[in-house]
């Protein structure tokens, strides 16, 4: 080499983009990309889903799903797409296209026979003639549930014989669909500084022992990702797939970074947020620490209903009768005498039993922020249109080419949600830390905006104030965070929420905001306890007509509120999150069913294979909805020293018992401990490091 | 043609043809030899590969197609008698003749439903076996 400096530079330079350009794009450092000509530093809010499945998914594909991961967010990015059935030619028979393209998806496919279907699709490869393949491709809808078994075994998960010695002919089968997966979300990531769309590379991991559901959904932060993803038939317990991610991921690529995000707790049969792991093993504060760290999310509601709670199962919330399913796990659907899912099916049970747990282990494995998705088996993220339901496969209903016309999707079924995060820009790095801070909140569809703040010291007037979203940052912590140590033993924490209609679009509008609720929960005696405030209402009530879907004047286009809780205790852990309800509008199959014109009221009118549009058990009117991430009080940092209080006590001889909280406080008492990362937190404003360009800054 | 040939040749029709009530998860309308079929692919993944559902499911398919089967014969046994006893005995041959052609036309009519096959919608036999 030469020895003139400005040569060997050179030579070096060229070197390292020779290795550069040879290494594969697995294995790439963390991008550099322009800034986003939109970024705005005080955050905005994207919409997204995170919950989509495509023709690589053995319960999509069998149902007749030929949409694959480009196709998917080629929709996403509001590309019409042809969807199943199909004619004799392939043409197909329905098409879709989005009123609002989405501003980030991920297709998660299930991992699980990634490689099995590949072998009974691909004449030669070793297995193609295996008697499960042949079902596989005579008879799809039989092969989905006997396949599907495999992974209801929970441990005792294995791989089909046709896989070959050691499961080596999936495996390797399996390479090319995860390549496929992972191209198609680098090819429809938007790196330009338009920044108009991002995709996540992901996957589903299906564990399901006996049929209760504990899905999670695997995102990863960038391109790097491991070989392969981690299956239920690799790591049959979730806490086995965690530690194999860790190994495959995060230890063996440097720069890959992952989260888990759990979703239909409500079909677990109580498994989900159950107190011990699923082979009955009891919570550790191992465990505890490590649940904590892979799972900051939960997907709140989807196509297969909604988790946030079920009236009557520890909780009397008369909201809380949205979207349930009347069956408490997969097999359920299929038996006459379901079980109602219990309370450790639902997600607000778990917020109350983290502060529990943390409380016996140290660490709260269930802190978690909210999401919603479709869940969508068409291929076809974001639509979630209750007037336009196509069904969304799955566990649903197959489309039809012929016979008469029928309810496109089961009953219980609707929709979806969608995942909505507060981010400065919308980049993988920016989307990606909104989810792991946990700022972020779920819709049931309509695109809601809600910003949710908590604090000790907010003004009464800040939602007249034109920066409301600085004052929100600067003076405590976003939705998601933890409130920093009160100020005083005397201080309440006060909460401001604000929230705006979907403003929809020409044709469709959005419906009128009807309330904002504050759901807390706290412990009280060793006992968890839950209270909804309704902190705003439309001064106007609207209402629906069933028969025609029209909708009177009524709600409003935006709510605001700073609410103080009025029976806070300083030695009480709690949480609150905000949920904004819209007016009454008619779920999807009533749209459907006048359409179709089915008269309850009169028989005639109601064909055999539109029964369903009559059930009662189903409501034909729905609130649609956006919860919160929720915003913790006194999450306690393992071996963290509590701050003094700046000031004593200034609670009055009204209030004993926060006399004994103020007095324990101002001594250090270890269990109203608050962590410096806590303190630490309340500083941790966005930077103000550009002007506010406005670009990006929608709906506000 | 004997009692015995005609009885048979009606069954084994009835077997091809008539579609028969079933349920294994979800329900449907097939004939019996459609459930054999589906009955010995069943079994052949059950003995490949095992486990509880592959059980359950070729049971199931098993047992109803023994069902049908059996029920088939009984019709094809009601329906000679019905014939040797009220047919002039030089119609008898083309009584069964014509009953097999109508039990054939009418297969090529949508009679048939399964989920299992174009999603439910009804189907044909021809569209059926495809």
């Amino acid at each position: 080499m030469s020895k003139h400096p400005v040569l060997r530079v050179l030579a070096w330079l060229a070197v390292l983009t020779a290795i550069d350009a040879i290494t594969p794009s697995s294995t790439l450092r963390a991008e550099e990309r322009p800034p986003c000509e939109g970024r705005n530093a005080l955050r905005q809010p994207f919409f997204g889903d995170l919950h989509v499945h495509t023709a690589l998914s053995l319960d999509a594909s069998t149902q007749g799903t030929r949409l694959r991961p480009r196709d998917a967010y080629r929709f996403a990015r509001g590309e019409e797409v042809g969807i199943q059935p199909f004619d004799e030619s392939g043409n197909a028979l329905r098409h879709l296209r989005l009123d609002r393209p989405l501003d980030f998806a991920a297709v998660t496919d299930h991992a699980e026979f990634f490689g099995e279907l590949r072998i009974c699709e691909t004449p030669g490869l070793p297995g193609y003639d295996s008697p499960t393949c042949m079902v596989y491709r005579r008879w799809p809808r039989l092969a989905f549930f006997v396949m599907n078994s495999r992974v209801a075994a929970g441990a005792d998960s294995t791989r089909f014989s046709y896989c070959g010695e050691g499961a080596r002919g999936c495996l390797d089968a399996a390479r090319a669909p995860w390549r496929e997966v992972v191209d198609a979300a680098e090819e429809s990531y938007d790196r330009t500084d338009r920044c108009s769309f991002t995709s996540f590379i992901g996957y589903e991991w299906t564990g399901a022992p006996d049929a209760r559901n504990l899905h999670r959904n695997v995102l990863f932060a960038g391109s790097v990702v491991p070989d392969l993803p981690v299956s239920a038939l690799d790591a049959t317990i979730v806490s086995d797939l965690w530690r194999e991610l860790e190994r495959v991921c995060t230890k063996e690529k440097p720069g890959c970074e992952f989260l888990a995000i759990p979703h239909n707790s409500n079909l677990s049969a109580g498994l989900m947020f159950a107190d011990t792991e699923e082979t009955g093993a009891p919570f550790t504060p191992e465990y505890a620490r490590l649940r904590a760290r892979m799972e900051p999310l939960v997907e709140l509601t989807q196509h297969k209903g909604d988790s946030e709670c079920r009236l009557g199962a520890g909780t009397n919330d008369e909201s809380c009768t949205f979207e349930l399913l009347p069956y408490d796990s997969f097999a359920g659907k299929f038996m006459t005498s379901a079980e109602d899912p219990g309370p450790t099916s639902f997600v607000r049970n778990a917020l109350k039993d983290g502060l529990l747990l943390e409380e016996r282990l140290g660490t709260n494995p269930f802190q978690l922020g909210l999401v919603a998705s479709t869940d969508t088996h068409l291929g076809t993220p974001g639509q979630v249109d209750e007037k336009n339901h196509p069904g969304h496969g799955g566990a649903g209903r197959p489309a039809t080419a012929d016979g008469p016309i029928e309810l496109p999707d089961d009953v219980e079924f609707n929709p979806g949600g969608l995942a909505v995060l507060w981010a400065e820009e919308n980049t993988r790095e920016s989307l990606f830390a909104a989810m792991r801070r946990r700022e972020t909140y779920s819709t049931s569809g309509p695109r809601i905006t809600v910003r949710f703040f908590g604090g000790w010291s907010y003004p009464a007037d800040l939602c007249d104030a034109a920066s409301f979203d600085e004052i929100g940052y600067a003076g405590g912590v976003p939705m998601g965070g933890t409130l920093p140590a009160p100020p005083d033993a005397a201080a309440k924490p006060s909460f401001a929420v604000t929230a705006l209609r979907d403003p929809g679009v020409e044709k469709k509008p959005g419906a009128p905001l009807e309330r904002i609720q504050i759901v807390k929960g706290w412990i009280e005696n060793g006992e968890t306890r839950e209270k909804v405030y309704d902190v705003a209402t439309a001064p106007d009530e609207a209402t629906v007509d069933e028969a025609t879907c029209a909708t009177s004047a009524g709600g409003a286009s935006s709510l605001c509120r700073v609410w103080t809780d009025p029976d806070f205790d300083l030695a009480e852990r709690a949480f609150y999150y905000a949920r904004v309800l819209e007016t009454p509008t008619c779920r999807w199959q009533t749209y459907f069913c006048n359409a179709a014109g089915v008269r309850c009221d009169e028989p005639d009118t109601v064909p055999p294979q539109l029964g369903a549009c009559c059930d009662e058990q189903i409501p034909r009117t729905i609130r649609e909805r956006a919860v919160t991430s929720p915003i913790w009080y006194g999450v306690i940092a393992r071996g963290a020293r509590a701050p003094r209080p700046a000031r004593q006590s200034r609670a009055g001889p009204h209030s004993c018992a926060r006399c004994a909280s103020a007095a324990r406080f101002a001594r250090g008492d270890p269990s109203l401990h608050f962590s410096p990362d806590h303190v630490a937190r309340r500083s941790r404003v966005p930077k103000i490091r550009e002007p506010r360009t406005g670009g990006r800054r929608r709906r506000t | 043609m004997s009692v015995k040939t005609t009885r048979r040749i009606l069954w084994l029709a009835l077997v091809v043809v008539l579609p028969v009530p079933y349920w294994v998860m979800e329900s449907g309308r097939v004939p019996s030899l459609w459930l054999l079929e589906l009955t010995g692919f069943a079994l052949a993944m059950l003995m490949t590969e095992g486990g509880m559902v592959p059980q359950i499911v070729s049971g199931l398919f098993a047992g109803q197609a023994l069902l049908s089967v059996g029920a088939c014969w009984l019709v094809a046994w009601l329906a000679t008698r019905v014939l040797y006893s009220a047919v002039p005995p030089e119609w008898q041959k083309r009584g069964v003749l014509a009953a097999v052609v109508l039990l054939f036309v009418s297969s090529l009519l949508r009679i048939y439903a399964t989920p299992l096959v174009s999603g439910g919608s009804p189907v044909n036999l021809i569209e059926l076996f495809a």
